[in-house]
């Protein structure tokens, strides 16, 4: 197929509009790491953007951002992520949620910390009324493996994941859980150069519903429903 | 509010990914409304509108660290976790047959409710919504009906009784269009 062609799809695409074949073979394409075609896409993402933008701007409720502040100053501790532009994928990990066994992690910058990284886990899983599922690698990275550890009381826990490949670029890893047979997304993560990262984890919903764990690989900030492929998988 | 969100909402995300709530709320000052705006057009629900926000920002300040400026500038970051969710949000509703109220009455808020900002977003907002008065109404028919309903070509087809090949021709033209106005306000900014 000539780039004319897959430009036209990748503005169709770009809408959210692009469905049945056409969407499936434009998606295969893109996972080739067409840099032109994921550029024109990119571009088009821009544009698209201008929509929204347009819109005469209404101001929320106040009470919404009281919540809202209420609401991250109860979680701050746990879900800190990676700082922009730095190389380093570990991940600031949650303090205070596991009380019961006083563990405090830090963002970790080199190896000797994702080695206490992995001691700290290690000691985590040994705490009582903590719920481990492990995770499989599938096809596209059958070596790849993962640990969930769960505090069944405070539906809060961590992931370590070994050997996933490297995040591609425009892409993330996504961790779901899958209760009713839907998947929940639950937050995403890149990993170092050997496939090592650490992620918090928190359950909103009822963890005895919960069937599986699974991972994929989507567009970096994650998607509502997953779309790519599936990289790991464990069931509790 | 920070001066200019567009130069320093970047460095607000790093201070987010560090877990700074001052940070978040400057970037929630100047982010909210864009956010919310966005969502009570997909969503046409004062409430589902809050709720998706908070969800939005939540994701913020949970994912500051996947943030590559990079790939874009903050609006548009914002933008595209707004979309995302709101459009999910919009197509499950659908699935449940679920009607939802007329777009007028979602938009029709007290005086008080609807503010202006600053006037540098202002500007913005006029030189994008002249340009987008020159796009042809079919064209910006099809095009919001992707973008702010969520339907895919086959369903716009069938809603506006038209041949798939003509809503792929005017997603492409609107989207020509949009493209050279993108390019028209960034050599304003210049």
């Amino acid at each position: 197929m000539s780039h004319d062609k897959w430009f036209e799809l990748a503005e169709i695409y770009a809408t959210g509009a692009l469905d049945g074949e056409d969407r499936s073979r434009f998606e295969s394409h893109l996972n080739t790491g067409c840099t032109l075609c994921r550029e024109h896409l990119k571009e088009n993402e821009e544009a698209l953007t201008l929509l929204p933008q347009s819109l005469s701007l209404v101001e929320p409720s106040p009470l919404l951002r009281a919540r809202l502040l209420e609401k991250i100053a109860k979680e701050a501790p746990l879900a800190a992520g990676p700082v922009p532009g730095s190389k380093s994928l570990s991940w600031m990990i949650p303090v205070g949620v596991f009380a019961m066994v006083s563990l405090v992690f830090v963002l970790v910058l080199n190896v000797a910390k994702t080695r206490d990284q992995l001691n700290a886990f290690q000691k985590m899983a040994s705490a009582p009324g903590m719920m481990r599922v492990e995770l499989k690698g599938m096809d596209p990275n059958p070596n790849a493996s993962a640990q969930i550890l769960l505090s069944m009381e405070k539906k809060t826990g961590m992931m370590m994941t070994q050997g996933l490949q490297p995040t591609p670029e425009g892409k993330i890893y996504e961790l779901w859980y899958i209760m009713d047979n839907k998947p929940v997304p639950a937050g995403t993560f890149a990993v170092d150069e050997n496939g090592f990262s650490t992620m918090a984890v928190q359950i909103a919903d009822d963890m005895a519903k919960i069937q599986k764990f699974a991972v994929t690989l989507e567009p970096v900030g994650g998607v509502p429903q997953p779309t790519g492929p599936m990289y790991l998988i464990g069931a509790l | 509010m920070p001066n200019d969100p567009s130069l320093n909402s970047v460095e607000l995300i790093s201070r987010i990914a560090r877990q700074d709530r001052d940070a978040f709320k400057d970037f929630y000052d100047a982010f909210a409304s864009l956010s919310y705006t966005f969502a009570l057009r997909i969503l046409r629900s004062k409430a589902d509108a809050e709720d998706l926000v908070q969800e939005v920002f939540l994701q913020v300040w949970r994912q500051a660290g996947n943030y590559n400026p990079k790939r874009g500038k903050p609006e548009a970051w914002i933008i595209t976790i707004t979309k995302s969710r709101a459009i999910d949000k919009i197509r499950s509703q659908r699935r449940r047959d679920m009607k939802a109220p007329q777009l007028e009455e979602a938009f029709q808020t007290k005086g008080e409710e609807m503010t202006v900002r600053g006037a540098a977003d202002s500007e913005v907002r006029l030189t994008v919504e002249g340009a987008l008065d020159e796009i042809s109404e079919v064209q910006k028919a099809v095009l919001e009906l992707a973008y702010f309903e969520g339907l895919t070509q086959t369903e716009i087809a069938e809603r506006l009784k038209i041949p798939i090949g003509t809503v792929k021709t005017r997603i492409r033209d609107g989207l020509k269009h949009l493209r050279g106005v993108l390019k028209l306000a960034g050599e304003k900014n210049r």
